[in-house]
């Protein structure tokens, strides 16, 4: 019910960011040949957006199950072996997306204490760590219970 | 070389038991990376791996071409390419085959995903093939093979991220794959026709003529008029080829709005699909790059190059073996994980190769080149069992088609894909004759 709904939430705001994205160059490319005034920090924009692009919808990927895996196996082995394998997966993925979370957090904090921001629209970098981070630890949660639910 | 080896066995033995590719890849890195260097230069190389893949200005190709590809793909302009291709080659034997291919093709060109061209196209040319009792194994294997042409005929997402990872010129890499890609249509033609002439059952005639609507024509020069727009605003110098990306979709979406063949769910679609691809895509970048970490950490180009200058191995040796290395590797990974994981190891040694005077004596040339052979490879790995991605999205798309026949009906294909690779390698000009 919160996953589905939270799902539902991602998947508006991915969408938003992928639009403003395309704008960002539609504006830019536009206004620099019709109205000879290019967007200033398009580049920049064009990053930002991209960056919180990629870790919104990192987990509308582990919720759809849609990363790219090996399933050779599975029509090979019996059910049992392939249910445990999927589980060991799931849980392989998980730590190494919680690993990603803890990092990102790591980063975060240095950039705060840092207050490093961009060059040319001086946005601060450290929300964007953060977003990564809590974006893993879903990307983790909704991995896992596609494991557990799954075969 | 030895701890690269050994990662590289741990790697498989987790991809084989279903871990996904990104986070195998980024486990064993970031491992190996600790086992060499310490835990905490690790995590901070993993840290500023996660953090900066999403916030490079020319990755955001992915996502815009991607979005381009899916609009189209839901606007029905593919039902129009289809029907005009049939127009074409109607009356003969195979047709449907033929415009199978031809239109795959055309779709390429408007498309930078292999795997986007197979699932569209399979959605419009399957079910004609099926009315007039094509065989399974030719109609799906004209489709799975059709779709790999996706990201040899520009744009081409594989082509942008080999320039990024090897710092080539990706205007010309789109254009070295022009003539690459018109040889695939026709071997693939050519394949369609001595298939059906072999064995006329897979094939019946075909009674009733195409008939083309107002909507279907507009959808081919809608097609055409895209392309033609990507390709003038990058050779006229209108804007850069990672703006073209951005640029594609909003002429895609014009087009498809003025189609009006794209109602709401359509589009909401097209965004849904094109975030989660590019976030999948993204998450097997970021592995990628864990992973090449470490291999270069552990000197593994390094070590591959002295042992070419060891053993006095001849270029063109080399440049075989390493076609030898994506066929064999195709048949486990996925395209986009083989270039990442191979192109930073393999690059610095191809642009070393002294291949003598000619079209081959400028190194950067040499990488353009060398491109169009791993992208007509990996487009071969995509039909490759047993892990042929392309045979994938098409069992998802028609699961009752056993994969034995697919792959059964790809055999022709496959033929003309080695020969057509055989030639590009053997003849670097046609790859570099337009550049």
């Amino acid at each position: 019910m919160i996953a589905a709904r939270l799902e539902t939430f991602l998947k508006g705001l991915a969408a938003l960011l992928l639009l403003a994205l395309m704008a960002v160059t539609g504006v830019d490319v536009i206004g620099r040949y019709l109205l000879n005034t290019p967007l200033s920090g398009a580049f920049e924009m064009t990053e930002l957006l991209l960056g919180a692009l990629v870790f919104v919808a990192l987990p509308l990927v582990s919720r759809a199950g849609a990363h790219v895996e090996v399933d050779l196996l599975v029509e090979l082995l019996p059910r049992p072996v392939t249910r445990v394998l999927g589980l060991f997966a799931a849980l392989v993925s998980a730590a190494v997306l919680a690993f990603f979370a803890w990092q990102l957090v790591r980063l975060g904090l240095g950039q705060l204490a840092d207050g490093s921001r961009s060059v040319s629209l001086g946005v601060p970098f450290a929300p964007f760590a953060f977003l990564g981070a809590a974006a893993c630890m879903l990307a983790a949660l909704f991995g896992l219970i596609r494991g557990l639910r799954n075969d | 070389m030895t701890e690269s080896l050994i990662a590289l066995v741990i790697l498989l033995s987790l991809v084989f038991a279903r871990v996904p590719i990104a986070f195998a890849m980024a486990l064993v890195g970031g491992l190996g990376f600790a086992w060499m260097r310490g835990i905490e230069p690790a995590g901070a190389m993993v840290g500023s791996a996660v953090f900066e893949t999403g916030f490079s200005y020319s990755l955001s190709v992915v996502p815009l071409f991607i979005f381009m590809g899916n609009i189209l793909a839901n606007s029905g302009i593919a039902h129009g390419l289809f029907a005009g291709a049939d127009r074409l080659f109607g009356r003969m034997r195979g047709g449907l085959a033929l415009a199978t291919v031809l239109s795959c093709g055309g779709f390429s060109a408007v498309s930078g995903s292999s795997l986007a061209t197979a699932a569209t196209m399979s959605r419009v040319a399957m079910p004609p093939m099926r009315k007039f009792g094509y065989s399974d194994s030719l109609a799906a294997g004209s489709i799975a093979a059709g779709g790999t042409l996706g990201i040899l005929i520009p744009p081409s997402v594989i082509m942008i991220i080999y320039g990024l990872l090897t710092e080539s010129d990706i205007g010309k890499l789109f254009i070295a794959g022009l003539i690459p890609g018109a040889i695939g249509v026709i071997f693939y033609l050519l394949a369609v026709v001595i298939a059906v002439r072999v064995n006329p059952k897979l094939a019946p005639p075909v009674t009733e003529p195409a008939s083309m609507t107002r909507r279907d024509t507009l959808g081919v020069l809608g097609t055409l008029g895209l392309f033609a727009f990507i390709m003038i605003g990058i050779y006229g110098g209108f804007f850069t080829p990672i703006e073209a990306a951005g640029m594609g979709a909003i002429f895609s979406l014009v087009l498809a709005l003025a189609m009006r063949s794209l109602g709401r769910e359509g589009f909401s679609a097209a965004c849904v699909e094109t975030v989660i691809s590019s976030a999948m895509i993204f998450a097997i970048i970021i592995g990628a790059e864990i992973f090449s970490s470490f291999a270069n950490f552990a000197g593994l180009p390094d070590a591959l190059v002295d042992m070419i200058y060891d053993f006095d191995i001849s270029p063109w040796a080399v440049i075989g073996m390493m076609v030898m290395i994506y066929l064999v590797m195709g048949c486990v990974f996925e395209s986009l994980s083989m270039i990442l994981l191979t192109v930073p190891v393999f690059y610095p040694i191809v642009a070393q190769l002294d291949f003598g005077p000619g079209p081959l004596a400028d190194p950067e040339n040499v990488l353009i080149w060398f491109a169009v052979v791993v992208v007509v490879v990996t487009e071969i790995s995509l039909i490759t069992p047993p892990v042929g991605m392309n045979v994938f999205v098409l069992r998802a798309t028609l699961p009752d088609i056993p994969l034995r026949t697919i792959f059964r009906g790809i055999i022709p294909f496959w033929i003309a894909d080695i020969l057509r690779l055989t030639l590009l390698v053997l003849v670097p000009t046609l790859s570099l004759w337009l550049i």
